[in-house]
């Protein structure tokens, strides 16, 4: 068992967006950021995962099982953070804890106790009373509870003050450290990841751009600027996301493609915010 | 069974917070039971208000993002939906019991007695009208989210209550003037009635919402495997055969009408899909003249062999078990069961014109871009199937036969079913029909036997139905499109979902299943004959004779199939 996570040809179909044939993995033991802005299919590829609703097209392994087969057995193994919490308002703290740990056999009191108890969170609050960060602490408690292997979280640190998430990414960064756990980080906040992520995969409107090591994107692209005497024709059809100004131009370039360029263009290492707008504004001019 | 408790737990721990909403039904029923005088009155208010707040399960649900828990917990759809009726039920008891406590102490409390039949009909009738109210509800809110269906889905609850209230404020009248409520009443019979008709519709509405939440998912077993043979079909083939051989033997006896009925709306035409099902393949794998051949070979020797060896067998015990039981039915087994057959024979020939004529020799479309089955197509196909044979009965009304072919008035369906069996074949339907819809299916079925079949069969005097275009006709056939198709879709995706494995006991009966059907009918008219000392009820007979019957009949086609070349045909 190598991927935690492998999605082949994923294909789904709405009214207005569809998700395209997507296909990726995580291997085992990793952290892999699931970026693309809002909307772009990341919610709906991991809804897909957890079979909340049905594909179209394609397979998802999660283990090397089905996930539509072999649901109960691998949800033994799944937690997920939600943007939001999904337990009702009503109970407390304390209750959330023995009534989820029926469903789960690897489910550990101690453990519950032990997070509860380092996160500080107020064993007597109702959930409806609990501030943001609390709740996404609650959900994180009872995901660790079972000892998932694989974690989901979707757009976890969405809402969170800056303390709370370098928190967040602290506990994630000490969760996997026993090399047997995965984590599937969809987020729309790059600067999380370029912590902690090992792998990267990119989504845009419905289709993967890229998918693979975090190091290896930052050196497959970089980022271009230049005179707009510079700018070739052959150029313009390579470069994603062209922006152009009085100035000059800028623009994200496969590495690849650098030898072609003239000395007066400078070329810079891109973020992950760099090439997801880069991303956004190819999706747009694709319309 | 055990996640199924689990999810009856959580439905009661996510329903918690609203248990005080049961205190209303119980302050109004105590008043009503007060001023009424009938203490169970109360109880009955108590059970039918338990009804629209067991339904704020999906307000809670709807508020608090349940379906991200649902997501995340490892159930499985159809736990979370047996186990949310099974909840209801629990509500309904656990209220029906402290209801009629307090009943039995309020009519202490103001000396008013307590008739124990009257109380329990009054029960009876309260649990009727929750199982009714949630089996239209659950569903709904299965499928819609609550807060758009909440009014809409309760409306006609408050105003059949308050009908029902009216009437039974005018009981004394009825009782005087009707003896059947009369009998009804002062029987066990509406208790019986009411706890048997909810539970049925409970499992009926339990069917329909797993259906619906379930989704359009194809079957995942054996889409996965596309080269694989589909067992399941080989199996409800035999399982057809089968049911042939009982009809046979009921028609002979003379009994289990409905049962024949019910059969014959769905159990050949689903012969001709699945025959349908096998036929371009097999056209494909042998080629024009060898599929002629074969069908030759394998069609038209058993018809000749039947008609002119095993027929005057059957002939000649039909006349001496005639004799024996003095009925004066016509002996209609000349052609016999070889109609089919010969049908089959002209459906394959005209297939393979047709093929011959359009040259249409492309192969099954690529996955992705084959028309899916969804249910408004099967919807469409199902009225048009009716409308066909409605006006197809004007001239061929039910239960006439022509030349030799004993259910012509089924024609249309025989040859839509075919059509639909090719069609199947090449869109590889029986691999990726979604399982929901063969439960919804059933449901239709169901639903539509209850309402339908009696709307067009029992009213009006004479037999209307059979034809002639009367508007009962049009419900009959309205009935049995819908019975067929419902039930060929519930029965393809049971067989396989349970029937699918190539066992060894499958595999033998499907190779002997042709030789069954073309021998059974003298086989089973000698059983017959050689039973007839037997002096019991009909039915009995026919059990007895099946159970015989069907072992023998699978016997003699063993020992036929061992005569050497007689596998080349059969």
């Amino acid at each position: 068992m190598n991927n935690a996570i492998e999605i082949q040809n994923l294909y789904k179909r709405f009214k207005d967006f569809s998700l395209n044939n997507i296909s990726f993995s995580l291997p085992m033991g990793y952290i892999m950021g699931f970026v693309g802005q809002n909307g772009a299919g990341k919610t709906t590829t991991i809804r897909l995962i957890l079979n909340m609703i049905d594909r179209d097209g394609g397979e998802i392994r999660i283990f090397d099982l089905d996930n539509v087969q072999d649901e109960k057995k691998i949800k033994q193994d799944v937690a997920v953070v939600f943007d939001d919490i999904y337990f009702v308002d009503s109970w407390k703290v304390r209750e959330v804890g023995k009534i989820v740990k029926g469903f789960y056999s690897n489910w550990s009191n101690e453990l519950f106790d032990h997070y509860i108890g380092s996160f500080s969170l107020p064993i007597n609050k109702k959930v409806k009373e609990l501030s943001r960060g609390m709740k996404m602490k609650l959900m994180l408690a009872v995901a660790m509870s079972h000892e998932a292997k694989l974690l989901l979280l979707d757009e976890p640190t969405s809402g969170l003050d800056p303390v709370a998430r370098d928190e967040l990414l602290e506990v994630l960064s000490k969760y996997i450290a026993d090399g047997d756990k995965s984590i599937l980080f969809s987020t729309h906040i790059t600067s999380d990841l370029e912590k902690i992520a090992d792998y990267i995969t990119l989504i845009d409107h419905g289709n993967i751009f890229y998918s693979g090591a975090k190091d290896d994107l930052l050196e497959y692209f970089c980022i271009v600027r230049g005179g707009l005497n510079d700018l070739t024709d052959s150029l313009k059809n390579k470069i994603i996301g062209l922006t152009t100004n009085i100035a000059g131009f800028s623009g994200l370039l496969p590495t690849s493609e650098i030898g072609h360029l003239t000395p007066e263009v400078v070329t810079e290492t891109p973020s992950i915010d760099e090439i997801l707008v880069a991303m956004s504004k190819r999706g747009k001019k694709h319309e | 069974m055990s996640d199924i408790l689990k999810s009856i737990k959580l439905d009661h721990n996510i329903m918690k917070s609203r248990y005080p909403m049961f205190m209303i039904g119980y302050v109004i029923g105590i008043l009503f039971a007060v001023l009424s005088k009938t203490p169970f009155f109360g109880t009955t208010i108590v059970i039918v208000m338990a009804a629209p707040i067991a339904g704020q399960y999906f307000s809670v649900y709807e508020k608090n993002n349940l379906e991200k828990l649902y997501g995340v917990l490892p159930l499985r759809k159809p736990e979370v939906v047996i186990g949310r009726y099974l909840y209801a039920l629990c509500i309904v008891v656990i209220n029906g019991i402290i209801a009629t406590i307090l009943a039995y102490i309020i009519s202490s409390l103001t000396k008013s007695g307590v008739n124990g039949l009257e109380s329990l009909n009054f029960l009876s009738m309260a649990f009727f009208y929750f199982c009714l109210t949630i089996s239209v509800i659950f569903p709904l809110y299965f499928k819609f989210p609550f807060s758009k269906v909440y009014v809409l889905s309760n409306l006609p609850f408050y105003l059949i209550f308050l009908i029902t209230l009216a009437i039974t404020r005018k009981t004394n009248a009825l009782q005087q003037t009707s003896p059947v409520f009369q009998y009804l009443t002062s029987n066990l019979r509406i208790a019986e009635i009411g706890l048997g008709l909810g539970f049925v519709l409970l499992a009926i509405s339990c069917l329909l919402s797993c259906a619906l939440t379930e989704g359009n998912r194809p079957a995942p077993l054996p889409a996965k495997e596309p080269g694989k043979r589909l067992f399941f079909a080989d199996n409800l083939r035999t399982w057809m055969v089968i049911l042939v051989l009982l009809q046979h033997l009921a028609a002979l006896y003379n009994t289990l009408y409905l049962f024949m009925m019910l059969n014959s709306a769905y159990f050949m035409g689903l012969l001709f899909l699945l025959s349908g099902y096998f036929t371009p393949g097999s056209l494909e794998r042998k080629g024009a003249w060898q599929f002629l051949k074969d069908r030759l070979l394998r069609l038209g020797i058993p018809t000749l062999v039947y008609v002119f060896i095993l027929n005057p067998i059957a002939g000649w015990g039909y006349q001496k078990m005639h004799s024996l039981t003095g009925s004066v039915a016509a002996g209609h087994f000349a052609l016999g069961p070889m109609w089919f057959v010969v049908m089959l024979f002209v459906l394959d020939l005209a297939y393979l014109a047709w093929r011959r004529i359009t040259k249409n020799r492309s192969g099954p479309p690529p996955q992705e871009n084959r028309p899916k089955l969804t249910f408004p197509k099967i919807a469409i196909f199902a009225l048009a199937l009716a409308a066909a044979s409605y006006l197809f009965r004007i001239v061929m009304p039910y239960g006439m036969s022509l030349l030799e072919f004993p259910s012509l008035d089924y024609l249309p369906q025989y040859l839509g079913f075919f059509m639909i069996g090719i069609l199947a074949y090449k869109r590889d339907w029986f691999r990726s029909i979604p399982g929901s819809l063969g439960q919804l299916g059933f449901v239709l079925a169901i639903l539509a036997s209850v309402f339908l079949f009696p709307a067009a069969v029992f009213i009006g005097t004479g037999s209307p139905w059979i034809g002639h275009g009367t508007w009962q006709s049009a419900v009959f056939a309205l009935w049995d499109s819908i019975f067929a198709v419902g039930m060929s879709l519930a029965l393809i995706t049971f067989f396989r979902r349970f029937l699918d494995a190539g066992k060894k006991f499958g595999l033998f009966l499907s190779r002997h299943s042709f030789t069954v059907y073309v021998i059974h009918v003298p086989v089973i008219i000698l059983l017959i004959l050689a039973l007839s000392g037997l002096q019991t009820l009909p039915q009995l007979k026919f059990s007895l004779a099946a159970v015989i019957g069907l072992p023998l009949c699978f016997g003699i086609a063993w020992l036929i199939r061992k005569i050497p070349y007689v596998k080349i045909i059969l």
